[in-house]
């Protein structure tokens, strides 16, 4: 902005100036008429493009080209310039926070051995060796493990612990620090996860690379907060309105929880977005062998940041892979992002076609590279008659009515989802072509099932073991609904 | 409609905020008479002012219609969900320090729906600056009542006059813990300026009311003229007294709005507290390195 | 010895939990066995009823919860009243018998009894009854090696306790439980 000049009057050179009014962009207030101490400017008999009456100047040897039609103009559609520019005032740069501390003690970053450690403790350890710097949670059994142990670790590697007022907060924190640059994640159980849905919706939308973990446990609400379910699994799909490509890992022991964190963040990373972890109370409190390799065995994927240079970079410009590439706050992009459908710049598109464009890509950049996300386990597929569909703990728990059922004589497959979203179906698909029928155990009222059901219909028949959760299947409602499906079968 | 004829110079390249708005996306979609332009303008001047580089400033809001300050200034800017842009700015603040991050957003997305991340924000004094729009009413969605909103002034859903008592927002915030806290309306753009360049400057929790003219619908509902007459209605009502006591200064249709700098008491920050608290504790933990590997 | 399931049972606040963990860090680790570790407890941080249950394999553990249980330790009335109907035919029971006051017919089970808490109090801290009793129970069901215990202790108790815990330990591994139960088992 031009300096200002010394008041007309006192003595001094007479400063000459324009006032330049950009007509088209007022809207009339008459902000700057009224409040123009030496009455320069008036209301203009004409219209401008839109209808309105701007400024016009009626007293220009009244000007002392103070500047305040600029400063109070609410449109910047007026402003002023001087002649004699009094020494332009050139920002000088400097960096106001540039104070890291250097002076934190220096650790491994990662653990390295075998270790007897709980699921939940296992799963903050995989996020450290992925690399994540920042956790913002609030404490929610049966995942506070996951906050202490992150409150513990993360400030002694100069990274960010922040327990906050409650999980919305939480939730929008790692969005942030996402967007400043730092891998992070939060950790919570279903109503911490009903509380985060607003800005996990939020992380699909603008593609913040973070990791939720849902530690499950019985519900709907406050429901079994120290006991195990599986019942949020459609959630995970479908929880925050709207269309969106989801991922959700489902591990089934100590271990495996500290190999999909970081799978998690890996893909978090690639497919920029929330990507979930969706274990249960009794995985994340059981404590098994955690065999942790060291730093340099691991792979890490990290977002691809632009190559290009600030005036070209457009933050959610696609090439070739529906993933845009990232630019972290601070790297003199500048660019903006919304909630709002927006268009290549960032910027609110309320068209019909960007809505098609955006909501289509969030779906399709999962969907499309499904064969690169999917995970599953599979055991005696080939032949079988019935195949169990499990996922999580209920892995583990149907191994004996498995073992049962094939002492029998009946051909069971085994079939493990370690990535429930997204979903196998073209794999479901095509086995119900070849099997008599799924059975499909879980600790809710049947919501896989329902989906592996979708999948195999007409070919073969789908049937849930359901179980409202606090406790296990019996084994025997196992064993006889595979023998229903074998004996039923075409 | 009649066609203008003489226009100005239709090279809007030399306004000079130029560079630190999105040109791209003017006109803006606030209402004629609306204070936020002003305030948009006092923002840019006081980062100019304070010498902060732009690529270095992320502005965060909420939704309403201060919010969309994020989708005008031509820093890293963030529009986020309603209440969230506190929690949201305290993630990108804590994980780049560098930044100089500041809140820009209303009154009701700020002191409704995000009025429990505000207060604890304020508590743990994260190194934000919040920049509070208050125009006494949610704009965007049509006038309804907000927790500013006077008492017996009308709203869309307060046809028989409002009768819940409004917050004072900076003694609500003074209170929680703020390290710098004022009050300006937009018609004081030069201290406004000046207090947002403080503000910025102030390593810790920093709160900015500025109240602001509605015209399309707080004035219109209160019978208060156009924009123009609310901005000179508080131009008449205010007085500045920086020594006042923030619980004494309530906001309300009649009484003058008590404008000032009531609160600029510097304390450790978040970030600042953790790295002494790291420093206390850590001989505590010397065998940490060693229980992080096993055979 | 293939697979073998355990519960710890107690209240909250006894360490019943870090009993299994140590046995199974032991196991798990220093042995070179599979155990997996599972817990139920309830809403009280203090006081409420809390169990811990463990399976020891040679080979991988599928299944990882203990319903019908090889050894059962109770340092509880409520714990023994509530999981005694799972112990296996000849299982083992372990159980303090100050805290476990009313026992039922023991015939079918190898039942051993340890005044665990009073041993504890003696050694000057009744919080390492948990300690004193796993000493016990490694003695008596030789779930894993002394020397793997010691060392997974060591590994997993506050630094300026490891040698009272050590010391716990080996009361309850020295102890000789005597050959009369304290009431009308028949054994």
């Amino acid at each position: 902005m031009a300096s200002h000049a010394k008041p007309a009057g006192s003595g001094t050179k007479r400063i000459k100036g324009k006032i330049i009014i950009l007509e088209d962009r007022c809207k009339g207030c008459d902000f700057c008429v009224e409040h123009c101490p030496r009455d320069v400017l008036g209301i203009s008999t004409q219209f401008n493009e839109k209808g309105y009456h701007p400024p016009e100047v009626i007293n220009e040897e009244n000007c002392t080209f103070c500047g305040l039609c600029e400063r109070i103009c609410p449109d910047f559609a007026i402003y002023i310039t001087t002649e004699e520019e009094v020494e332009e005032v050139k920002p000088e740069v400097k960096k106001v926070y540039a104070n890291r501390n250097k002076n934190l003690p220096i650790v491994k970053s990662t653990m390295k051995g075998e270790f007897f450690m709980q699921g939940d403790i296992a799963c903050a350890e995989g996020a450290i060796a992925a690399g994540c710097r920042f956790f913002g949670g609030y404490p929610i059994t049966p995942a506070s493990e996951i906050a202490e142990r992150m409150a513990y670790r993360l400030p002694m590697l100069d990274g960010v612990f922040i327990q906050f007022e409650d999980e919305i907060a939480s939730m929008a924190s790692i969005i942030g620090a996402s967007f400043a640059g730092m891998k992070s994640f939060t950790a919570t159980s279903g109503p911490g996860i009903s509380l985060m849905t607003e800005n996990i919706g939020l992380g699909m939308m603008m593609e913040a690379p973070c990791v939720v973990v849902n530690v499950q446990r019985g519900s709907p609400s406050t429901g079994l907060p120290t006991s195990w379910g599986q019942s949020d699994m459609m959630q995970a799909k479908w929880g925050s309105h709207g269309d969106y490509g989801s991922i959700s890992l489902c591990p089934k022991s100590p271990q495996e929880i500290f190999d999909l964190t970081i799978r998690a963040f890996n893909l978090a990373e690639k497919y920029r977005l929330p990507v979930f972890i969706m274990t249960d109370a009794i995985v994340g409190h059981m404590t098994e062998k955690v065999v942790i390799p060291p730093v340099e065995e691991i792979e890490i994927f990290d977002r691809k940041y632009t190559n290009k240079s600030t005036d070209k970079y457009l933050p959610y410009e696609i090439g070739k892979s529906m993933i845009p590439d990232f630019a972290k706050a601070g790297d003199g992009y500048r660019y903006h992002t919304t909630g709002l459908t927006h268009d290549e710049r960032g910027y609110p598109d309320m068209t019909e076609q960007c809505q098609k464009s955006v909501v289509t890509r969030l779906v399709e950049k999962i969907t499309k590279n499904i064969d690169d996300i999917m995970m599953i386990e599979e055991i005696d597929i080939e032949g079988a008659d019935v195949i169990v569909v499990c996922y999580g703990i209920t892995a583990r728990t149907v191994i004996p009515a498995i073992e049962k059922a094939k002492k029998k004589g009946i051909k069971v497959g085994y079939m493990r989802l370690i990535t429930v979203w997204p979903f196998p179906e073209q794999r479901i698909k095509e086995l119900s072509r070849k099997c008599a029928g799924f059975v499909v155990p879980e600790l809710n009222l049947g919501q896989i099932a329902l989906e592996v059901e979708r999948c195999a219909f007409p070919d073969a028949r789908t049937k849930g073991v359901t179980h409202a959760g606090g406790g296990i299947h019996d084994f025997n409602d196992i064993v006889k609904a595979i023998e229903e499906v074998a004996h039923g079968k075409k | 409609m009649a066609k203008n004829k003489s226009k100005a110079p239709k090279n809007s390249s030399q306004h000079p905020m130029e560079d630190f708005l999105r040109m791209d996306r003017m006109p803006h979609i606030w209402c004629p008479g609306c204070g936020l332009g002003t305030n948009l303008t006092a923002f840019t001047e006081a980062i100019k002012k304070a010498g902060i580089d732009f690529d270095k400033v992320a502005v965060v809001s909420g939704i309403g219609c201060t919010a969309r300050v994020a989708g005008y200034v031509k820093v890293d800017s963030y529009h986020t969900t309603h209440g969230r842009a506190i929690p949201f700015a305290t993630g990108i603040k804590l994980a780049n320090r560098d930044l100089t991050t500041v809140v820009i957003s209303g009154d009701g997305d700020l002191f409704a729906i995000g009025g429990n991340h505000l207060i604890h924000a304020a508590r743990r004094n994260i190194d934000l600056t919040v920049i509070c729009v208050n125009n006494f009413i949610y704009g965007m969605t049509g006038g309804q009542t907000a927790p500013t909103t006077p008492l017996k002034a009308y709203s869309s859903t307060a046809p028989f006059k409002n009768y819940e008592p409004p917050f004072n927002l900076v003694s609500l915030v003074t209170s929680s813990g703020a390290t710098y806290v004022a009050r300006w309306t937009s018609l004081h753009i030069r201290r406004m300026t000046d207090s947002i360049v403080e503000a910025v400057n102030n390593k810790g929790f920093s709160f900015i009311e500025i109240v602001s003219p509605c015209p399309t619908v707080f004035a219109r509902k209160n019978k208060k003229g156009s924009g123009l007459d609310l901005l000179d209605h508080f131009g008449k009502r205010s007085v500045i007294d920086h020594s006042a006591n923030p619980n004494d200064i309530p906001m309300d249709l009649e009484n003058p709005i008590v404008c000032g700098v009531f609160v600029n008491k510097p304390k450790p920050s978040f970030w600042e507290n953790v790295q002494t608290g790291i420093h206390g504790e850590v001989k505590k933990h010397r065998d940490y390195e060693k229980s992080l590997s096993q055979e | 010895m293939s697979e073998l399931r355990v519960k710890f049972s107690g209240y909250g606040g006894q360490g019943v939990i870090l009993s299994a963990y140590i046995v199974g860090k032991a196991t798990a680790i220093y042995d070179g066995k599979q155990a997996s570790m599972t817990q139920a407890y309830g809403p009280e941080a203090r006081g409420g009823a809390c169990s811990s249950q463990l399976v020891i394999d040679k080979k991988a553990i599928n299944y990882p919860l203990v319903d019908t249980t090889d050894i059962l330790v109770a340092l509880s009335q409520a714990g023994y009243d509530k999981f005694l109907p799972d112990l296996k035919n000849k299982g083992t029971l372990l159980y303090d018998n100050d805290l476990v006051s009313v026992v039922q017919d023991h015939s079918k089970y190898n039942a051993l009894a340890i005044p665990a808490t009073r041993l504890a109090e003696e050694l000057g801290k009744r919080i390492v009854a948990n300690i004193v009793m796993v000493g016990f129970v490694i003695a008596q069901t030789k779930l894993a090696s002394r020397e793997s215990m010691l060392r997974a202790i060591k590994e997993s108790v506050p630094a300026k306790f490891i040698d009272l815990n050590l010391k716990a330990f080996e009361v309850g591994f020295n102890y000789k439980p005597s050959k009369r139960r304290k009431s009308g088992g028949k054994k």
